[in-house]
C-alpha cells in the first residue's frame, strides 16, 4: 500500500497523522469511496490546507477524524488516525467525547446555524471551557477569550445572543469557543466560505495571529486558492476521494504539478485572461461507487495516455512534496507516452480577442434609484422607519457593454437588480430601458417589455423549478410572450437554446435534479435567452459554483455576449470576475455607490477608501507562470 | 327495466372523487417526481399492508354506493325502497332480524321471555332465536356445528389464495424461468414491491372473508342490537359512512384551503389580510357548536320541507352531505394557514422571480409554480386527516349531531351502545364491533398515512 507522507511525520512535533484513511458510504447505488486512501500529518504550529473542489471528500476527511461520519450509511473501512500517541479511531465514542472540542476543535462554514440561537454567545463558549469549578473565573475566562478573537465589549457580549451578532462576530465566537479548550489540533472546515472578502481577511489575519500564540496545528479544508495562499503552510490537492498533490505552499504556487492542480490555476478568471476562453476542467468528477482501474482525473486530463487507462498512479513521494500522477514515474516506467497529447494541450487555450462593440447610449440608465423597505412596529403596524436598501444609486449601461456591481453582502446589489427589473418596486427614481421608463408602467404594461431583459440568479438549486421538466422551464417564457405560436416550434427552439448553452436536447425530457449545479446555470440561462434578451442582469451567476464550473459558465457568457450583443449588469462580490469580464465598474456600499468607472481604472487606482480596503482584502495569489506542464526530466521530488 | 339507478348525491361525489383519484394516479405515472416518492411508499411493507386493508374497505364502501330501487313483482312502479349492491350481498343478513338482543353466536335469546307452553302454561324462559343456529336442533350441536363450518371455510379460503397466488406468481415470473424457480423466488423475496406481505394480508383478509360467508348465515356472528338487527351487517353498512366522511368532507375544503392558501402567501398585501382574518374568525369559533347550529337548522328546513326528501335515504344523504360541508367548513382552516407558509417560502425562491422576470401571469405562476410545489403538503394532511375525521363522526354522533340516526354509523353504534353497556348482563358486542372495524380502517389509514408522510416529507428526504 502507499505510504504516504509517513516519512514527514516521524518527527515528535507531529500533532496529527493519518495513515490510509477510507471511508465508504453504503447507498441504494452501491459503495460510494467517498475518501480512498488518504495519508497526510501536520506539525505542531503548521496549517495544511486540504484543498478540493466541492464532492471530493476533504469534509468527510475532517468527519472522519472526529469520528463524526453520518452513520449508518457512511462507515470508516481502513486507516489510522494519530492525534499525538493516541491511535483516535480506537476510541470508544464515549472517549472520543473527551478528545472532540478538547483537544480537536471543529470551525465549521456557516457560523449562522453552528451558534444556538437560544443561547447567550458567553454560555456557550462556556459549556466548551475544560472543567472550571469557579463560576467567576469560567466568566472572567470567556471574556478573555473573546477579547482575544478580537470582540470589542466583550464583558457586553457574554450576554448576548447569536442574532445580535454580524456573521463575521458569530464566526469569531466560533473560534473563541474552538479555542476555549486550547487543542492541539483545529481543523477548520471552509471557516470563511459565507463570509465577506474583507471579513474573510479579518478572520484569516485572526487564526494566523491566533496559530503563532498558541503553536494550534490547523487542518483548513477549503476550495478557494486565495485562503490557501493567506493561510496554509503545506497543501495538499484533493480528488475524487484523493490526495493527488501535497506540496508546501510556496513550492506548490511556484509549480503545481498535477494536471487537476495546473488546471485550477488557470481556469481562474483574473485580469491577465480577459478576451481570452478560459481553461476549463472539461466533464466532471466521476462517480466514486465503481472501482478504478486507471487514474481518477483521466476522462478530465490533457495529459492522458494508455498508461493512465490501465494503471492506477502510484504516489511518488519527494522532500517534502509528493504527486499522483503518471507524468512523474521514473523516465523508464514512461516510454510509452504519445507526443501529441501535449500540442493538444496548448491549442485548447482559445485565443480569441474580444470584439469591443461600439460605444453607444446607455441601453440601460438609471436615475437616483431608492429601494426603502419600511420598519414596522407596534399594535398598528406604523412605520417607524425605513431600511434604505438602495439610496440614491445612479449609473447607465451601454448596449453590448458589461457592468459589474461590486459590493459585499447587504450592500444592496441584489436590490439594485430586483428594482431594474421590476421584481421589487422602487421607492423612487427612474429606471430607463432604451428610453423608456420601466417605473411608471403598470405590471401589464410592463409585460410584453419583460422579454428584453431577463435575470439569472445565484442559486441553481432554487431558480428552476423542480416540478418542471428542462423543456417545460425553457417554454415558459416564449409562452407567456407568445412568441412562437404553435408547441412543435417551441420544442424546436428549446432544443436550439440547449444546444447553444452545450446541452443535449434530451435534456429537455429531464427534470432539473438530474443535473449538476454548472448545467444547471446553463439552463437558467437558455431560459433568459429563450425571450430574446437585450440584456441580462446576472446576479452573482458564478458563486455558488466550484472554480472549474464557473470558467465554463462565464466562458459561456462571454461567448453569448459576442454572438448576441448582449448587455450584462453582473452583481458579484468576486473581483476575479470583475477583472475577467467587466468593461465599467460600480462599487457599492451600504445602499450607495461610492465608486464608479471603467475596469481597468478602478481595479487600479482606487480613489475611494472602501474600495481600496476591498481591492487590499482580496486574498493575492501569485499565479505559476502560464508554463507547460511537461515536467522536465531530472527535476528533484521524484523517486 | 328490473331495476332503476337512484344517484344520491353523495353516491355522485364519490364517483367524481374515483375519477379525480383515476386520473392522478394516471398524472403521477408520467410524472417523475411524484412517482419516485410513490414508489418509496410501495417499498414499505407496512404501508402496502395497510393499504390492502385500506382497499378492503373501500371495495365494501363502493359496492354500498350503487343505490337503486327493484321493480315490483306484480304492480308496474318501483319500489319505494331504495337498497344499495351490497344491500343485495348481504340479503340474508339484512332481513333476518331477530325480536331483539342476541349475543354473537347464540341460539337463544339474550333476554328471558314468558313463553306459552304447549300445555297451556307459562314460563319465563330463554327462546330459541327465530335465525340464529336455527338450524341446529340442540344446543349442544353448536360447538361442533361451528367448528366444521370454520374447517371447511378456512379450506376454501386457503386454496383460494393458493390458486390465485399460483397465478400470480405464474403471470410474474422472468422469462426463462421455470415455474419452481419462479415459487422459489417469491419466497426468498426482496422484491422492490414487498409481494409476501401483501399476499399475507391478503390471505388474512380471505380467511376472514371466508368465514363470514360460511357463518353468518348460520348465525349472528357479532350478534344482534336491541331491535335484532344483525351487528356484522351494521358494521358493514357503517363502512361508507365513515369513508365518506373521511374522504369527502377533504374533498369540500380542498379548493377553499387550496386558492386561498396560496393567493394569501403568494399576493400578501390585503388579499393576504381578509383571508388571514377570515380564517382567523371561523377558526375561533367553537367548531361543535357550528355544526350543532347548522346540523340543527338542516332538521329544522327538512321538516319544514317533507316534499323534497320523499325518503328516509335521500334525507339521511342529505344530513350526511351536509355534515360533510360542515365539517370541511371548520377545518379548511389549518390547511389553509399550512399552505400559507408554504407559499409565503415558496414565493421568495429564485424560480418565482425568473417567472415573473418572464412576464408569466400571476394565475400561470399559481397553477404552474406553486400548485404543484405545494401538493406534497395537501397530500400529507389529506392522510392524516382522514383518520381524525372518521373518529370526528363518531364523536359528533355521540354527541347527536352528527349522521341521521337512521344511518347505519360507526358512531351510532357507539351512540347506542352508552345504554347497552349500563345493562347487567352487559351487551358488549356493538362497542366491540364498531370499535374492532373503526380501529382496523383508522389504524390502516395511519400506517398508510405515515409512509407517505415519509416520502413526499421534503425534511425527512435523505
Amino acid at each position: 500500500m502507499e505510504r504516504g507522507t509517513r516519512s514527514r511525520g516521524a518527527g515528535n512535533d507531529t500533532v496529527l497523522r493519518v495513515e490510509n484513511l477510507k471511508t465508504y458510504f453504503d447507498t441504494p447505488e452501491g459503495t460510494v469511496r467517498a475518501v480512498d486512501g488518504v495519508s497526510f500529518a501536520i506539525r505542531r504550529g503548521e496549517t495544511l490546507a486540504l484543498l478540493g473542489e466541492s464532492g471530493c471528500g476533504k469534509s468527510i476527511t475532517a468527519l472522519s477524524l472526529l469520528q463524526l461520519v453520518p452513520e449508518p450509511a457512511g462507515r470508516i473501512v481502513a486507516g489510522e488516525v494519530w492525534l499525538g500517541d493516541q491511535d483516535v479511531l480506537a476510541l470508544s465514542e464515549r472517549d472520543m467525547r473527551r478528545v472532540r472540542g478538547r483537544r480537536m476543535a471543529t470551525i465549521f462554514q456557516e457560523p449562522q446555524t453552528s451558534l444556538n440561537p437560544v443561547l447567550t454567545v458567553g454560555l456557550q463558549i462556556r459549556e466548551a471551557l475544560p472543567d472550571v469549578a469557579d463560576e467567576r473565573a469560567a466568566r472572567r475566562r470567556v471574556i478573555e477569550l473573546l477579547e482575544s478573537v478580537g470582540i470589542p465589549q466583550a464583558p457586553e457580549r457574554y450576554d448576548a445572543y447569536p442574532h445580535q451578532l454580524s456573521g463575521g462576530m458569530k464566526q469569531r465566537v466560533m473560534i473563541a469557543m474552538a479555542l476555549a479548550a486550547e487543542p492541539e489540533l483545529l481543523i477548520a472546515d471552509e471557516p470563511t466560505t459565507a463570509l465577506d472578502v474583507t471579513t474573510q481577511a479579518q478572520i484569516l489575519k485572526l487564526l494566523k495571529e491566533l496559530q503563532r500564540q498558541t503553536g494550534t496545528a490547523v487542518l483548513l479544508i477549503t476550495h478557494d486558492l486565495g485562503v490557501v495562499a493567506e493561510m496554509a503552510d503545506q497543501v495538499a490537492v484533493m480528488y475524487a476521494g484523493q490526495i493527488v498533490e501535497f506540496a508546501s505552499r510556496a513550492a506548490f504556487f511556484r509549480e503545481p504539478r498535477h494536471p487537476y492542480s495546473q488546471k485550477l490555476f488557470r481556469s481562474l478568471p483574473n485580469r491577465l485572461k480577459r478576451g481570452v476562453s478560459l481553461d476549463v476542467i472539461a466533464g466532471a468528477v466521476p462517480r466514486l461507487d465503481q472501482e478504478f482501474r486507471g487514474c481518477r482525473f483521466l476522462e478530465r486530463c490533457d495529459f492522458a495516455w494508455d498508461r493512465c487507462r490501465a494503471e492506477v498512479p502510484r504516489w511518488l513521494e519527494g522532500a517534502d512534496k509528493g504527486v499522483r500522477c503518471h507524468l512523474y514515474d521514473p523516465p523508464a516506467d514512461r516510454a510509452a507516452r504519445e507526443p501529441g497529447s501535449l500540442a493538444n494541450a496548448v491549442a485548447s487555450e482559445g485565443t480569441a480577442r474580444r470584439a469591443t462593440p461600439e460605444r453607444s447610449r446607455g441601453l440601460l440608465e438609471v436615475k437616483n434609484l431608492k429601494v426603502y423597505f419600511p420598519v414596522q412596529r407596534g399594535l398598528l403596524q406604523r412605520v417607524v422607519d425605513y431600511v434604505r436598501a438602495v439610496d440614491e444609486v445612479s449609473f447607465s449601461v451601454p448596449a453590448g457593454r458589461t457592468l459589474a456591481l461590486v459590493g459585499e453582502s447587504g450592500s444592496g446589489k441584489t436590490t439594485v437588480g430586483k428594482g431594474i427589473l421590476q421584481l421589487i418596486r422602487p421607492t423612487a427614481g427612474e429606471v430607463l430601458f432604451d428610453g423608456q421608463a420601466l417605473t411608471r408602467l403598470s405590471e401589464r404594461e410592463l409585460r410584453p417589455l419583460r422579454r428584453q431583459f431577463q435575470v439569472i440568479f445565484q442559486d441553481p438549486y432554487s431558480s428552476l423549478d423542480p416540478r418542471m421538466q428542462v423543456g417545460e422551464i425553457l417554454e415558459e417564457g416564449m409562452r407567456a410572450q407568445r412568441l412562437l405560436g404553435d408547441a412543435r416550434a417551441r420544442s424546436k427552439r428549446a432544443a436550439e437554446l440547449l444546444a447553444q448553452v452545450g446541452l443535449p436536447a434530451s435534456a429537455r425530457h429531464r427534470y432539473p435534479h438530474e443535473f449538476s449545479g454548472g448545467q444547471r446555470q446553463r439552463i437558467s440561462i437558455a431560459r433568459a435567452l429563450a425571450v430574446e434578451p437585450r440584456l441580462i442582469v446576472c446576479d452573482e451567476p458564478t458563486s455558488a459554483l466550484d472554480v472549474s464550473v464557473q470558467a465554463q459558465v462565464l466562458n459561456l457568457l462571454r461567448r453569448l455576449q459576442e454572438e448576441l450583443g448582449l448587455t450584462y449588469l453582473f452583481i458579484t462580490h468576486n473581483l476575479g470576475v470583475v477583472e475577467y469580464l467587466a468593461d465599467e465598474v460600480a462599487v457599492m456600499y451600504r445602499g450607495r455607490i461610492v465608486e464608479q468607472g471603467g475596469a481597468e481604472e478602478v481595479l487600479t487606482r482606487p480613489q475611494h477608501s472602501y474600495t481600496q480596503a476591498l481591492l487590499a482584502a482580496v486574498p493575492k495569489i501569485e499565479l505559476p507562470a502560464e508554463r507547460t506542464a511537461l515536467p522536465v526530466s531530472g527535476r528533484d521530488g521524484r523517486a | 327495466m328490473p331495476i332503476q339507478f337512484v344517484f344520491l348525491w353523495t353516491d355522485a361525489l364519490i364517483y367524481v372523487l374515483l375519477a379525480v383519484v383515476s386520473v392522478f394516479v394516471v398524472y403521477a405515472v408520467r410524472h417523475e417526481h411524484l412517482r419516485a416518492p410513490w414508489s418509496q411508499v410501495a417499498r414499505r411493507p407496512l404501508a402496502m399492508g395497510a393499504l390492502v386493508v385500506l382497499l378492503a374497505y373501500v371495495a365494501i364502501g363502493l359496492l354500498d354506493s350503487v343505490h337503486y330501487r327493484e321493480r315490483l313483482a306484480k304492480q308496474d312502479q318501483y319500489a319505494a325502497e331504495v337498497k344499495s349492491l351490497l344491500d343485495t350481498l348481504l340479503q340474508p343478513l339484512r332481513t333476518r332480524t331477530e325480536r331483539t338482543y342476541s349475543a354473537p353466536f347464540a341460539i337463544h335469546a339474550f333476554t328471558s321471555e314468558t313463553v306459552d307452553k304447549p300445555d297451556g302454561t307459562r314460563e319465563r324462559a330463554y327462546p330459541r332465536l327465530k335465525y340464529g343456529g336455527a338450524h341446529l336442533a340442540t344446543a349442544d350441536e353448536r360447538a361442533g356445528d361451528i367448528g366444521r363450518r370454520t374447517a371447511r371455510a378456512l379450506g376454501t379460503a386457503v386454496l383460494v389464495w393458493l390458486l390465485a397466488l399460483g397465478v400470480f406468481v405464474y403471470w410474474r415470473r422472468l422469462p426463462g424461468d421455470d415455474y419452481r424457480a419462479a415459487v422459489m423466488r417469491f419466497i426468498r423475496g426482496g422484491e422492490r414491491i414487498p409481494w409476501r406481505t401483501i399476499w399475507a394480508t391478503t390471505g388474512v383478509l380471505l380467511l376472514v372473508l371466508s368465514c363470514g360467508v360460511y357463518l353468518s348465515p348460520y348465525y349472528h356472528v357479532l350478534g344482534t342490537d336491541q331491535v335484532g338487527i344483525d351487528v356484522l351487517y351494521k358494521s358493514l353498512k357503517s363502512v361508507r359512512t365513515g369513508l365518506v366522511i373521511g374522504t369527502l368532507t377533504t374533498l369540500v375544503m380542498l379548493p377553499f384551503a387550496l386558492v386561498f392558501g396560496v393567493a394569501a402567501g403568494y399576493f400578501r398585501g390585503w388579499i393576504d389580510d381578509v383571508i388571514q382574518y377570515t380564517y382567523t374568525t371561523l377558526s375561533s369559533i367553537p367548531g361543535v357548536l357550528l355544526i350543532a347550529a347548522a346540523i340543527l337548522s338542516l332538521q329544522v328546513y327538512m321538516a319544514t320541507h317533507p316534499e323534497s326528501f320523499d325518503n328516509v335515504v335521500v334525507r339521511a344523504d342529505t344530513r350526511l352531505l351536509f355534515l360533510c360541508a360542515i365539517l370541511g367548513v371548520t377545518s379548511w382552516t389549518s390547511l389553509c394557514r399550512l399552505l400559507r407558509g408554504e407559499t409565503l417560502k415558496l414565493r421568495e425562491l429564485d424560480y418565482i422571480g425568473a417567472a415573473r422576470a418572464l412576464g408569466v401571469t400571476s394565475a400561470r405562476i399559481m397553477t404552474r409554480h406553486l400548485f404543484p410545489n405545494v401538493m406534497h403538503v395537501v397530500l400529507i394532511t389529506v392522510v392524516l386527516d382522514f383518520s381524525g375525521l372518521v373518529l370526528a363522526e363518531a364523536v359528533l354522533s355521540y354527541v347527536g349531531v352528527g349522521v341521521d340516526p337512521s344511518m347505519e354509523s360507526w358512531g351510532n353504534m357507539i351512540n347506542g351502545a352508552r345504554l347497552e353497556m349500563a345493562r347487567e348482563p352487559m351487551v358488549w358486542w356493538t362497542l366491540a364491533a364498531a370499535f374492532v372495524f373503526m380501529f382496523g380502517l383508522v389504524l390502516a389509514a395511519n400506517l398508510f398515512a405515515d409512509a407517505v408522510r415519509d416520502a413526499f416529507d421534503p425534511r425527512l428526504r435523505r
